[in-house]
């Protein structure tokens, strides 16, 4: 029999401040330690702007078309644009309208007896002739038959008409254009591309250098095949069949690869084998088509060697092809005039980019926590917004060669802070590395500790159950009784 | 209209600026060296880039816009090229680089930095281009070798002469295959579809002893105005002739009939079941269509095709035009003029009697000396056997982890009676390396004398690296690039090129198991740093006998002591 000496009450609650105060060293000076080094570094973005934006910013687009009125006042144009404005607010579009200028499209109105327009095929001119007590309706309603179009893909941008799939190419400041003759077989094909593309191409590039910088390229390829020969065999001819179509371009032969990160349109004379039979489009007049959001083919039989004046009518079906690919409205065909159009489409599927991309950024920061956000990154958004306001701006004004350049700046910024570096490189820290880090220091320390807690809960249990034993014991008793008698409590057999 | 296609192609095939040639040349007994030549020019242009492409390929000239490159060299080899057997390397090893793939171009910027970053950019996009790795070549791998390297571009782009800065990167280790090869075809006019690049397929060309591909793009400047890009195309090959053969009739290796034997039966011993076996036969026979498995599909109507064959006299030459075309006799060279598919067929009854090979200068061996995993050496033996001397310059490249020591580098001359000396070498350029960020580069010139031999040797030092930058098969070692040697006359011109073997350099490695032990190491020593230390000021202390009487009244103890008891009562009992 060993007798055990009861410990003093200071020693046992001693132990339990003691693990008390272990705790709390973890708690209060460790906890925020760690939480302060192993934070990551998040500069604060605008994040409610960003949301504004992109839920907004197509009730924000006011589109003003810089019109140059002659033959009529000032106070009769004032009515034209507030008469135009009304009726396409009954229509529910507030987007779109007109803006007096001093530069932009001329219209000339003058008095007949029959509401009549003309637009001109090369220009920006539009002549309006009516009678005068009618003027102003007559003008607003030829206005707005000649900008349907546009109108109709201006909708179509801001979401409220839901249409045939686009033909359009994605939006950027740079555009490569690249003109390619490829020849099925093997004899040598040439063209003289260099001269002609001076004469019939270059005009029409100088006025799109306004809305975005393009790249010329050409190229002569041979013993281009096509993926699959056509199965339709007409009249000694070969059919293409519009599924015959969605196979013709065979990207892994022909060299269609570019280095460049810009989209690329491609436009292909292709010369079908000289040796084997000749080919045709089926439902097409000139042979060709345009495939959407990448370039156009021209099919031509049979010819070797293309001139100069050869080359102006297939030019000319390239450059349509081309507006079309660049989302420039069918009609007005005048060039100016869809190249004018082509300019406030591009400021605003810039913008739509832009503010899409700033959401997207927004709502990523927000819901990863875990992810740096840089400085560079605020920086971007912040000019990027910037960009946006002035871009709004200079859209309501009618300035559409300003609008294009600020929505593609602002683009361009947001674009680049959502693609920070940085940002990617956390997102990837694997856990498994976290855990291999913090169990071995981590893991033995809090076991212990638990067991600790578990030891001292343990043994205030046991003192309170003795306590009760104690006082059970001296229940019946005096009060002076109580101090005389000692109370022994025996654990097992044993007094302790 | 077939007239005027005809009248066409005869302009066109004048004016246009493509040729190809294909030179075959039968080497000692039965191998056969196959070299293909494309040169393409682009059109002239000025001061902007070239916009208009013919027979240059577009994705070559965009690469070359987007870089600021004047001149691109690309080599891909695989193989052993046997100078002592077979010479001086084909083009005297213009064309042709180490083991792995090799880059070197000089890019214009009016800075080193600039220059660098677009370096970086270009060989990321050959590497795209190509599917080979050639984004490995980071700054750990580029050198700037000065004199190894001449430029080939004449002339100077009148309107701004900026600087060119070299740069060189080599990765021997990197496989080359068709993949590599199906790119290189697609840069040409013809894209194997016909002319002499219809004969090149992956599968007989990556089968030979020795292969070597080789880009090389440099720019030409005749006057002020018009400059223009040459793109040289070359694939060599040195094909085991009665291997081919062999595989034609097998493509699965069988043993061989006993009819098919050759025995020597001029042994005592020679009967039906006991043979001497006679080497390969001296009497050849062999086609093109036999050695690459097709006949050349007619001519290329771009440009001028033309095969080349190399034998002596006693070679009996003969072509056949067509599939039912009749077998007559040719010339050594041709001109590939018309569509017919064209087969050539060489025979000879003695096939040892070969085109004279003319010997290298020099020959030079590498290999490593010493051993153990902490340091080393490297040796090079180089040989001249011709009766002149013969200066050169000698460029290594070494990596940043195997740590060179300048200071042993040694050169000993022997010459042919077996009396050593101490040689001399110029050193033209050194450039110490930078851990991780660039390697060991140096370039000597040495002359050795008539008939002697010398050899190069130093000392270095093998480092541990970090855990992550072992390779998955981390005892496989590290491939050292070859060194470049590189024969110059009295003139100071490149009159010869060629290289060494690429070595593979075992480093000490470590015990990969290292992070599950720092852990399981970690975790110990907290535990009983911490553990002991909390322990000892949450626990009371007793005295011995206190502890064990304590630890006795424990349930399970209490169990255990029951059982005991009864035990001990059941032996009395039994007692």
């Amino acid at each position: 029999m060993v007798l055990i000496p009861k410990e003093p009450k200071e020693h046992v609650e001693r132990r339990a401040n003691i693990l008390v105060a272990y705790i709390l060293t973890f708690v209060l000076l460790g906890m925020p330690l760690w939480l302060y080094t192993t934070s990551v570094e998040r500069s604060p973005l605008p994040h409610d702007e960003m949301a504004y934006y992109d839920s907004t910013v197509t009730s924000e687009l006011h589109i003003k078309v810089p019109v140059v009125f002659s033959g009529i006042d000032s106070d009769t144009a004032k009515d034209i644009e507030a008469e135009l404005a009304q009726q396409l607010a009954s229509q529910n579009i507030y987007g779109w309208g007109i803006i007096p200028s001093t530069e932009g499209v001329q219209i000339h109105i003058a008095e007949a007896d029959t509401p009549t327009y003309t637009v001109d095929t090369q220009g920006q001119d539009i002549k309006i002739t009516s009678p005068k007590n009618d003027l102003v309706k007559a003008t607003v309603a030829s206005i707005l038959s000649v900008y349907k179009p546009e109108i109709q893909d201006f909708l179509r941008l801001v979401g409220r008409n839901k249409s045939k799939d686009d033909l359009a190419v994605i939006y950027s400041p740079q555009y490569y254009i690249t003109f390619s003759l490829f020849h099925g077989g093997g004899v040598p094909v040439s063209w003289d591309i260099q001269p002609a593309l001076k004469e019939y191409f270059d005009p029409l590039l100088n006025e799109l250098q306004h809305v975005a910088t393009f790249n010329v390229d050409t190229q002569v390829e041979h013993h281009a095949e096509l993926s699959r020969k056509p199965e339709e065999i007409v009249d000694n001819q070969y059919v293409l069949t519009p599924g015959d179509l969605s196979t013709f371009i065979n990207s892994a032969s022909w060299g269609l690869s570019s280095v460049h990160k810009d989209p690329t349109l491609h436009f292909i004379l292709y010369v079908p084998d000289i040796e084997d039979l000749p080919m045709h489009i089926q439902g097409s007049e000139s042979d060709s088509f345009v495939v959407p959001q990448w370039g156009g083919v021209k099919l031509i039989n049979g010819q070797t060697h293309f001139t100069k004046e050869q080359l102006k009518p297939i030019l000319e079906t390239f450059s349509a092809q081309l507006l079309t690919l660049l989302g420039a409205p069918a009609e007005p065909s005048s060039p100016a005039m869809r190249i004018s159009a082509l300019s406030r489409l591009f400021a605003v599927k810039a913008l739509l980019i832009s503010s899409q991309t700033l959401g997207s950024l927004s709502r990523l920061t927000k819901s990863l926590p875990s992810i740096a956000v840089p400085i560079s990154t605020m920086n971007g958004v912040q000019k990027a917004i910037e960009d946006l306001k002035t871009s709004i701006e200079s859209l309501e004004l009618g300035k559409n060669w300003k609008a294009v350049y600020f929505a593609a700046e602002s683009m361009k910024k947001a674009q680049e802070g959502f693609f920070e570096k940085m940002m990617v490189q956390q997102m990837y820290f694997p856990d498994e590395h976290k855990v291999a880090v913090y169990l071995p220091l981590l893991g033995p320390i809090f076991v212990v500790i638990l067991t600790g807690f578990g030891r001292v809960l343990r043994e205030r249990k046991a003192r309170i159950g003795e306590e009760e034993a104690a006082q059970e014991a001296l229940k019946g008793l005096s009060e002076e009784d109580r101090k005389k008698k000692k109370v022994t409590v025996v654990a097992g057999d044993v007094p302790i | 209209m077939k007239l005027s296609i005809l009248l066409c192609l005869a302009l066109v095939a004048c004016v246009l600026g493509y040729s190809e040639n294909l030179s075959l040349r039968p080497l000692s007994q039965k191998y056969l060296h196959a070299s293909f030549e494309f040169e393409a020019e682009s059109e002239p242009f000025n001061t902007h880039p070239v916009a208009h492409h013919d027979e240059f390929p577009r994705i070559l000239s965009q690469i070359i816009t987007q870089s600021d490159a004047r001149e691109i060299h690309l080599r891909f080899a695989q193989g052993f090229w046997d100078a002592e057997e077979w010479g001086v390397l084909p083009h005297n090893g213009a064309f042709a680089g180490g083991t792995g793939i090799e880059a070197w171009a000089w890019i214009e910027a009016s800075s080193k930095q600039e220059a660098k970053k677009k370096w970086f950019g270009l060989v990321n996009s050959l590497s795209g281009l190509f599917c080979a790795s050639l984004n490995f070549i980071d700054s750990a791998h580029t050198v700037e070798p000065q004199f190894t390297f001449k430029q080939s571009s004449t002339g100077s782009n009148g309107a701004n002469e900026t600087t060119a800065y070299l740069f060189s990167g080599a990765l021997p280790a990197e496989p080359v295959c068709t993949e590599n090869l199906t790119p290189f075809i697609r840069l040409l006019p013809c894209k194997g579809k016909a002319g002499i690049s219809s004969l090149l397929d992956g599968h007989k060309i990556f089968d030979s002893q020795w292969q070597g591909m080789a880009i090389d793009v440099h720019r030409e400047c005749t006057d002020e105005e018009a400059c223009k890009m040459v793109l040289k195309q070359t694939v060599d090959a040195v094909v085991d002739v009665p291997r081919q053969l062999r595989r034609n009739k097998h493509p699965i290796p069988v043993p061989l009939y006993g009819t098919d034997f050759r025995c020597d039966t001029s042994k005592p011993y020679a009967n039906d079941y006991i043979c001497f076996p006679l080497g390969d036969p001296t009497e050849v026979s062999w086609s093109i269509r036999e050695i690459f498995g097709r006949p050349i599909e007619g001519a290329c109507r771009i440009g001028q095709g033309s095969v080349n064959l190399d034998v002596p006299d006693g070679w009996k030459l003969q072509s056949k035009s067509g599939e039912d075309g009749e077998i007559l006799d040719t010339y050594p060279t041709l001109s590939l003029a018309n569509t017919d598919s064209l087969d050539i067929i060489l025979s000879s009854d003695n096939a040892t009697h070969v085109s004279p090979v003319s010997s290298p200068p020099v020959f030079a061996q590498r290999s490593f000396s010493g051993h153990g995993q902490q340091r080393g050496g490297v040796r090079t033996a180089f040989t001249n056997p011709s009766s002149e001397p013969v200066t050169f310059i000698y460029s290594e490249t070494l990596p940043w982890f195997m740590r060179f020591y300048f200071h042993t580098m040694k050169l000993k001359n022997v010459d042919e009676f077996g009396e050593e000396s101490e040689g001399t070498f110029e050193v033209l350029q050194y450039s110490k390396s930078v851990d991780r960020k660039k390697p060991t580069h140096f370039e000597l010139k040495m002359t050795i004398p008539a008939r002697y031999s010398a050899t190069l040797g130093y000392d270095f030092d093998k480092s541990m690296l970090y855990l992550a930058e072992y390779p998955p098969d981390a005892n496989h070692g590290f491939s050292i690039p070859p060194g470049v040697l590189t024969v110059v006359d009295s003139n100071g011109t490149h009159t010869m090129s060629t290289r060494t073997t690429a070595l593979i350099l075992s480093l000490p490695t470590p015990d990969f198991s290292m992070p599950y032990n720092v852990i399981i190491l970690t975790s110990t020593v907290i535990a009983l740093a911490f553990g002991s230390v909390f322990s000892l000021l949450l626990k009371r202390v007793l005295s011995q006998e206190q502890a064990d009487y304590l630890s006795s009244q424990t349930p399970l103890k209490k169990l255990l002591a029951k059982f005991k008891r009864k035990k001990v009562t059941k032996e009395k009992k039994n007692q």
